[in-house]
């Protein structure tokens, strides 16, 4: 349980904010060093009140803005949107354009991979990957691992809420789930296979 | 050519102890996630930060935290005479080396494995102590991007005349072998960032000299202080 409390004070990266306390946390944009916390960004001061058993803890944040955070980077466990940029036999290309609900700034875009292996939870050596995603196709993953120096980011869609969100047909036009395993194009009808996600509020609005 | 006249005066009319005139402006480059423009006496430098973004450098890449990437160039009509300089050339690369390790140890880098910050400074007008006034612009520009630091470095570069310390050494001075201590703190604090040494000093003024630095930096961070909650008052009357 959270609620706002508005403060006006304007402060820089090394300012003293209040002495550190039990009932006192450093949230986002502070940190705490020798019994004080500090802030790292310049920006705006302000304390929200958190109920912890019984006691209201003060959480200290300092935001640049009334909107909260504004860099991210993709981090282990995190759901990341991401465009597919080419198919291989063994691997699709990605690139990431959202971390959770942020989206990344555009020129900052981050490279993935996303392994034949870590599709589906199930019949890992059955699945053909032409027939899961295709260029262009803007799909749910989750962060695994950060890959080793030759390889980025690693992903996985091996949940039923990751996968295909919104593909591109052969013939070019945006095509939407019907099934498991199907999307269809928005004009033509056509149906192609892909790794669909079941997003819940998506089904419901397709029906 | 004596950097002290016979009245305690320097040859732009400073007081030994005395620091240049600073102004800065802030986020004067749209393009860029935060840029900082600052003026220390005759020296003009711009800066401006991107990222953090994907590491270019893969092997840099490290899953503790990112990594700092600095450019640094000097324009053509910079110093007395017109000079094309080539780019990364030692002094250069080394100066740009120093920004990066300094930067380093004060962004808190734990926050994006895997990055990278890329800062570009360029020296539009160069009247003495170029590498503080980078480190100033670096600072602001920082600041300004948003991005976490465990405080505002500020940077200062002195030397010593006869045992008498001498603060924020302009272009002219620097023409005499004197000694010149570039020193970097913290939040105007104790806390050394960097710092560096050029010529030999006596011993016995090392402790005087290091006294005038912190002094010094200090009082610059005071300026830098001053102009960041400027410009944020600035950006909280629009919002």
């Amino acid at each position: 349980m959270t609620s706002d409390s508005h403060a006006v004070k304007i402060v820089i990266p090394g300012d003293v904010l209040y002495p550190s306390s039990e009932l006192r946390r450093p949230g986002k944009g502070t940190y705490e060093l020798h019994g004080s916390i500090y802030s790292s960004l310049a920006g705006f001061v302000f304390v929200k009140e958190e109920k912890q058993r019984e006691r209201t803890i003060e959480v200290i944040e300092v935001r640049r803005s009334e909107v909260g955070h504004d860099h991210v980077v993709p981090y282990i466990g995190g759901v990341v949107t991401a465009r597919v940029t080419s198919i291989g036999q063994r691997f699709a290309k990605c690139a990431l354009i959202c971390v959770e609900e942020t989206p990344l700034p555009g020129g900052a875009e981050f490279g993935a991979l996303l392994r034949r292996e870590d599709i589906q939870a199930t019949d890992k050596d059955k699945i053909d990957l032409a027939r899961c995603f295709s260029p262009g196709d803007v799909i749910l993953a989750r962060v695994i691992s950060f890959g080793d120096n030759q390889t980025s980011f690693l992903l996985s869609t091996a949940e039923d809420e990751l996968g295909v969100v919104s593909a591109v047909a052969e013939s070019g036009e945006r095509m939407l789930p019907v099934d498991w395993v199907n999307m269809q194009g928005v004009k033509t009808g056509v149906k192609e296979p892909r790794k669909v996600a079941r997003v819940p509020k998506m089904n419901q609005l397709i029906g | 050519m004596n950097v002290l006249s016979e009245h305690g005066f320097r040859a732009d009319g400073r007081r030994p102890e005395q620091i240049r005139n600073i102004s800065c402006k802030l986020s004067v480059c749209p393009e860029a996630d935060g840029s900082a423009y600052i003026e220390q006496g005759n020296t003009r430098i711009m800066c401006a930060v991107y990222g953090p973004h994907e590491a270019t450098n893969r092997a840099k890449a490290s899953e503790e935290g990112c990594s700092v990437s600095v450019q640094l160039s000097t324009a053509v009509f910079a110093t007395l005479e017109r000079k094309n300089r080539r780019r990364g050339d030692r002094k250069t690369t080394a100066l740009a080396r120093m920004l990066e390790k300094a930067f380093e140890s004060v962004i808190v880098t734990s926050l994006f494995p895997r990055a990278q910050i890329d800062i570009c400074c360029e020296i539009i007008q160069e009247d003495g102590s170029r590498l503080s006034s980078c480190i100033n612009a670096c600072s602001l520009a920082l600041a300004d991007a948003g991005i976490p630091m465990r405080g505002v470095v500020t940077c200062v570069t002195c030397s010593s005349v006869d045992g008498r310390p001498v603060v924020d050494i302009s272009a002219r001075e620097e023409m005499d072998t004197i000694p010149r201590l570039t020193l970097a703190t913290l939040s105007g604090h104790d806390e050394v960032v960097l710092v560096e040494m050029e010529n030999r000093v006596h011993m016995d003024h090392l402790s005087a000299l290091m006294a005038a630095s912190h002094a010094a930096s200090s009082s610059i961070h005071q300026c830098l202080h001053a102009a960041l909650q400027q410009h944020l008052s600035q950006t909280r009357a629009i919002l």
